[in-house]
């Protein structure tokens, strides 16, 4: 082998020394390395056409502008590349002489064509991904649909089976003889009442997990007022614009319906006009803390029978919640609940 | 006619075909560098060469040009496709041309790898005819200048200008 030849060994891309037949004369080390890689035989003295994947009246109008130029001429050329897959390879062809014979140098940009490989299966794989995560999703939208569905058809049957228990207590209510059973039918009665109306405004809102505060306030009150027959006891709500999760709406409505019954039954024995406040507030923990409070100006609890069923449900129910019950008597009875609510929020 | 066809719009095939292969140049240039582009375009000026080449030896009624006979084409090739080349001196070593408009118009300006297609297709239609050429471009509108100077020198030499791009024909007993 010429020296000539060898200095085609000094570079790193395959290269190869085709003669005017288009038959390898010379391949490089690095050319060398290529084939054998490939599983292909040694390529010295094989016509290039038998070495590549490229279809002849492909090749040959290539090699034929190659042999035409001085200067190297871009090209590609298609091999069985590593693992017997195809690999389209960048090539650049220009004529050379060596010891006054013309011959074809061919030079294959393999690292390109490696590269270029590299990043369109890095490509194809994260589209695959892509397309598969889009896929998910859509299932996950399609369950998270479907169970918004379910629980709607859910709060709806429950606020369905209230009523009915409403009605039937309303039934049993008034055909009992004894006083006493019914006033705690009674009770029973409005409690169920209580969380009707949560359970109605649950349902008639989007979300099934919340209420709107104020909103909820109103329609509590409103109810326990009508119950009562205790037209000119007023009674204000005020809220802070706030929204509570449904746990906790049904322990304020049933906290509220407690502490009002009892208000509406023993502030006012001598009086037909009073007033009572409810108020519930967002302290500033940034933690959901709630302040619900229930104020008349009635004559204060002391002075009244009120140690009864609806106080210590009061104080079991606050007390499961994690919250703090407190009373206030001064010129009237002043009832604090604290309890937290992770998910109440202002608006 | 609508407002659009009746506006004094610069648009016509011609124009926008050059202003095409100018902005494609300008692309080429700018992701894979001048000489990258003027690799691509060489290719693409020899298939024109080869083209050219067989239109006028067909219509010539001959299977080899002559010096003079491709001193003439390559100035008739240019004319028709609105560049002005012209014959500055010719002798049995070189043809040295001149040129005063570029068929890109003023779009070849800052465009120098365009000017391979001028290369490609002197250089394959003289080595085709005449066994050897090497092109060599002195001036390019292109490049600044006012005109182009190109010369096509047909004898090897041992030791060319580094820049200039030499075209191999066939061996005498095949032209």
């Amino acid at each position: 082998m010429s020296d000539d030849v060898r200095l085609l060994d000094a570079l790193d891309e395959p290269a190869l020394l085709l003669t005017a037949a288009g038959l390898v004369h010379h391949a490089n080390a690095a050319a060398r390395r290529f084939f054998r890689d490939s599983g292909v035989a040694p390529p010295e003295g094989r016509p290039l056409a038998s070495l590549v994947l490229t279809p002849p009246d492909r090749l040959q109008p290539m090699l034929d502008g190659f042999a035409r130029s001085g200067r190297p001429l871009v090209g590609s050329v298609e091999f069985r590349g590593p693992q017997d897959a195809p690999l389209t390879c960048p090539v650049r062809g220009c004529r050379v002489t060596l010891r006054a014979t013309p011959w074809l140098l061919l030079r294959l940009q393999v690292a390109e064509a490696m590269r270029f490989r590299a990043l369109t299966e890095t490509t194809v794989r994260l589209n695959a991904e892509l397309a598969e995560n889009k896929r998910i999703r859509r299932r996950l939208e399609a369950a998270l649909a479907e169970k918004e569905v379910l629980l709607r058809e859910l709060n709806h049957r429950v606020k369905n089976n209230l009523q009915i228990l409403q009605g039937i207590l309303g039934l049993s209510e008034r055909s009992a003889t004894d006083d006493r059973v019914r006033l705690s039918l009674a009770a029973v009665r409005q409690r169920v009442e209580a969380m009707g109306v949560v359970q109605r405004l649950l349902y008639h809102r989007g979300d099934v997990t919340r209420l709107d505060g104020p909103e909820f306030l109103e329609n509590l009150v409103g109810g326990a007022v009508n119950a009562f027959g205790r037209p000119h006891i007023t009674i204000d709500t005020a809220s802070e614009p706030v929204e509570i999760s449904a746990q906790a709406a049904f322990l304020i409505g049933l906290v509220v319906n407690e502490l009002l019954v009892n208000a509406l039954k023993y502030a006012f024995p001598d009086r037909t006009t009073g007033r009572i406040a409810v108020r519930l507030a967002l302290l500033a923990d940034g933690r959901g803390l709630l302040r619900l409070q229930v104020e008349d100006d009635g004559i204060g609890l002391k002075s009244s029978p009120a140690t009864g069923t609806g106080l210590v449900l009061v104080r079991r129910l606050v007390g499961a919640a994690g919250g703090t019950f407190e009373m206030h008597v001064d010129g009237g009875t002043r009832c604090t609940v604290v309890f937290r609510d992770p998910s109440a929020v202002a608006k | 006619m609508t407002e659009a066809a009746e506006a004094a719009v610069d648009l016509d095939r011609d124009g926008f075909v050059r202003q095409l292969v100018s902005q494609l140049a300008a692309t080429l240039e700018d992701v894979v560098g001048l000489e990258g582009a003027a690799g691509y375009i060489s290719v693409v000026g020899a298939a024109m060469g080869r083209d050219i080449d067989a239109r006028y030896k067909l219509a010539l009624g001959t299977d080899r040009l002559d010096r003079r006979q491709v001193a003439d084409v390559l100035v008739d090739l240019k004319r028709r496709i609105h560049g002005d080349f012209y014959v500055v001196e010719e002798d049995e070593i070189r043809i040295v041309f001149g040129n005063r408009a570029c068929p890109f118009g003023d779009r070849v300006v800052g465009r120098p790898s365009l000017c391979m297609m001028t290369s490609n297709v002197f250089g394959y239609i003289a080595a085709e005819n005449q066994g050897y050429a090497r092109i060599e471009l002195t001036e390019t509108i292109a490049r600044g200048h006012a005109g182009c100077r190109v010369v096509v020198h047909l004898v090897p030499e041992d030791d060319p200008d580094p820049d200039a791009r030499e075209y191999f024909g066939p061996p005498a007993d095949e032209r």
